[in-house]
């Protein structure tokens, strides 16, 4: 479904190159999640980023159900992925129904239809569906962030990108929404891609862990493999530092 | 006050309009066709001192007597605008004084004292140069002068220029802009006489005599037939080296008008030396005082017997309050708003038109935004006065309400192109990415995250623009557009200050009102999502 082969990512910062990829090649099936983990600025988020398109690769290719990113229109590759960035990136000038049904709308659906996806899709998120007519400004953080992923879900789409969703929710928040979440993408035929730099949260949620380091994916496993074999010092040294918090 | 200081800049008009004549940017008058400025209505303008409104009122009733269509365009700021309306056929006939083509608009280098050496010479030089009639002068001389406070004078006992040099050092004097700036001016005649001040300054000139009777300063320049010169018992210097030139009043007609409709040369010449110098001083007091000028202008015409009597005389003492003055001009004051808020809407709506989409443009090309922000900062940098000088010159806008409104739109382009770019720059990059990541077109983000976001900060920009509109709107009265600084401008030149406020405290309500009713507007239109926090 998403597959990335032999891709490096080069930024050109004050005329300094600065490579945030080097070199990645791995692919997601549908219906399974890969978690990707490192410290910040291992090229974790760029990796997202190449994927629908924000960014292109300088050398390699992406591709999504077999297709060359380039090859498709931005548009049409955008709304056939999910997005969830940290805080939801919720619009505050919308309210919650008119957040998740955004898409719904551009694409021509009745209100009526909209309407309707919004309570349907509050519901899947474990949120009030009377919530429709809240601002973002009125919802606590754990609000915003299902908010944040049901409006992903709005166009039901095959791929789902997610960075750090619940980095800025409290530990016992934090908890529900993996939880849920993992629920959630239990038995759905997506591929999720999900950014994190928390651990537990790897672990809980990917079918799958790759292990980043300066542009670099150093290990990708089954989540027990990853743990019991370290493939290379750096994933010792960083799940070891890690337990110890 | 802002206004106030603004208005004094007045003359520096003078000097910028006549620098754009000597580089050639003006239009050339010869260029013109035979058609009268106002179609078939004849066009007299008039600049902005008392003397100069009174002649061309009576120009307009000599005309209007004899069964022309006529509007007098009264009020415009200075010798160089006037000129070059006349010459570009924006108005057909204007009072000038023969001193002054002589030295501001030939610019003859010498000095000449003869007067009908002076008459002949320029009016072969105009029609020759710019197809433009000298007709018969009015009959007095309004030269320049320097002036005392009588008690002053006589304590030092200076009666002529020559006399002045002697005790100048000690002195302060404050000068009208135009007189600093003039080559038969100041410049010229320190020249001549080897006169210094201790001090000198350029001020408005009805401002001038307050300051001297204040003893704030102790010269002035005046003119001779100046009707305050009587009021405030000034002593004026004689020009004993005969260093300035004769200032005769004459009219000017442009030749295509004089040829296309000789009738218009018979009624202007019916003007003929039908005023001393006396008489003029006397009429020019009167409209200071308050007197209306059609009004003093008609009863000299009537006791000269050039205009039968009757009609719409009336004695406007002008000595009641000032509230029942503002009441009696209610109608008057409510057409000059009116085309004030036109006037502002215009510029704010066309500046709104362009700034916009401009502002949009350059969030999303860096060097669209340098330029755009660089050019419409130094618009805005620009004094208006010279602003409104430099539009006469071009040829579309001219002495029209096109140039007052170019200049408005060039002042309210950088408050709305700086909000509407600073406010969509400013709208969070992580919602952008989240929409763009979305799916979202480029228009889309624009339409339904950037431009929903910026609007609060657009508003304001518009709120901005608003309010220095309605303020420099005011300035339109210098090249004869009306609204509200007509008032001032006229009240300013007759010393009149219930006629000032007439004009200042509706156009200061105006600017309050709008920046309340746009203020409303802002809270109305932005988002309700955005004012939770």
């Amino acid at each position: 479904m998403i597959r990335l082969d032999a891709v490096t990512k080069v930024f050109s910062r004050a005329g300094h190159e600065v490579a945030a990829l080097r070199d990645v090649s791995l692919e997601v099936e549908p219906g399974e999640t890969l978690a990707l983990i490192g410290t910040s600025g291992c090229g974790k988020t760029t990796s997202l980023r190449l994927i629908n398109r924000l960014e292109e690769a300088s050398a390699g290719t992406v591709s999504v159900g077999g297709v060359d990113v380039t090859r498709c229109d931005p548009i049409e590759l955008r709304r056939g992925i999910g997005y969830v960035i940290q805080s939801g990136g919720l619009f505050p000038h919308l309210d919650v129904g008119r957040n998740i049904s955004l898409l719904g709308r551009l694409e021509g659906w009745s209100p009526e239809r909209c309407a309707e996806r919004a309570e349907e899709l509050l519901v899947r998120v474990h949120l009030d569906p009377d919530l429709r007519g809240r601002y973002p400004a009125e919802l606590s953080g754990g609000q915003r962030q299902r908010v944040g992923v049901a409006r992903a879900l709005a166009l039901d789409p095959p791929i789902l990108l997610m960075d750090e969703p619940f980095g800025a929710l409290d530990p016992v928040t934090r908890w529900h929404l993996q939880d849920e979440l993992a629920e959630l993408l239990r038995g759905d035929s997506k591929a999720t891609v999900l950014v994190t730099h928390d651990l537990d949260e790897a672990f809980r949620l990917g079918d799958r862990v790759g292990v980043m380091s300066e542009g670099r994916l150093v290990q990708v496993g089954r989540a027990d493999e990853v743990r019991a074999k370290p493939a290379t010092p750096f994933v010792a040294e960083f799940l070891e530092r890690y337990r110890r918090g | 006050m802002v206004r106030a200081r603004r208005i004094a800049l007045a003359p520096r008009l003078a000097v910028l309009a006549s620098l754009a004549v000597a580089s050639g940017l003006a239009p050339s008058a010869v260029a013109q066709d035979a058609t009268i400025a106002g179609g078939e209505t004849l066009v007299v303008g008039s600049k902005n001192f008392t003397e100069a409104h009174l002649l061309g009122e009576l120009l307009c009733l000599v005309l209007e007597a004899d069964g022309f269509e006529v509007e007098h365009r009264s009020g415009l700021g200075g010798t160089a605008v006037c000129y070059e309306a006349l010459a570009a056929g924006d108005i057909d006939v204007y009072p000038e004084y023969t001193g002054t083509i002589w030295a501001t608009l030939l610019k003859e280098p010498e000095n000449i004292s003869d007067p009908l050496r002076a008459f002949a010479h320029v009016q072969r030089r105009l029609r020759e140069r710019d197809d433009l009639e000298v007709l018969a002068p009015f009959g007095f001389e309004n030269s320049y002068a320097l002036a005392m406070r009588e008690p002053q004078a006589a304590e030092l006992g200076v009666r002529t220029l020559p006399e002045l040099v002697e005790v100048a050092g000690s002195l302060r004097a404050g000068f009208s802009h135009e007189f600093l700036n003039r080559e038969d001016g100041y410049p010229g005649l320190a020249a001549f006489y080897g006169l210094e001040f201790s001090e000198h300054a350029g001020m408005e000139h009805g401002l001038a005599y307050e300051a001297l009777a204040a003893g704030s300063i102790d010269v002035i320049d005046a003119y001779t037939t100046d009707g305050k010169l009587a009021r405030y018992d000034l002593r004026v210097l004689e020009d004993t080296g005969g260093f300035f030139p004769p200032y005769h009043a004459v009219p000017i007609v442009r030749g295509a008008v004089v040829r296309a409709r000789p009738g218009v040369r018979r009624s202007v010449e019916r003007l003929a030396y039908a005023l001393s110098n006396e008489r003029t001083s006397e009429l020019n007091l009167a409209a200071e005082e308050g007197a209306d000028v059609r009004q003093v202008a008609r009863g000299f015409l009537e006791d000269a017997g050039l205009l039968r009597a009757g009609g719409e005389r009336d004695v406007t003492t002008g000595h009641e309050g000032f509230w029942a003055f503002f009441a009696a001009r209610r109608s008057e004051t409510l057409g000059l708003l009116l085309e004030h808020v036109l006037l502002t809407l215009w510029a704010v709506a066309l500046a709104a038109a362009i700034a916009i989409p401009l502002g949009i443009w350059a969030t999303r090309h860096a060097g669209v935004a340098r330029v755009s922000l660089a050019v419409a900062g130094a618009a805005q940098t620009i004094p208006s006065l010279a602003l409104l000088a430099a539009l006469l010159a071009v040829p579309f806008l001219g002495l029209s309400a096109r140039s007052a409104i170019t200049a408005l739109v060039l002042y309210a382009l950088l408050p709305i192109l700086r909000n509407t770019y600073t406010g969509i720059r400013g709208v969070d990059p992580d919602l952008v990415d989240a929409a763009r990541g979305m799916g979202l077109t480029p228009a889309q983000v624009l339409r339904h995250v950037q431009l929903p976001l910026a609007t609060a900060t657009i508003l304001a920009g518009l709120r901005t623009a608003t309010v220095i509109s309605v303020g420099v709107a005011t300035l339109a009265a210098f090249i004869g557009q009306g609204g509200l600084g007509e008032p001032i401008v006229t009240g300013l030149y007759l010393n009149d200050t219930r006629l000032i406020l007439s004009g200042a405290l509706p156009a200061a309500a105006l600017a309050l009102a709008a920046d309340a009713l746009l203020g409303r507007l802002e809270r109305r239109l932005t988002p309700r999502g955005l004012q939770l926090d």
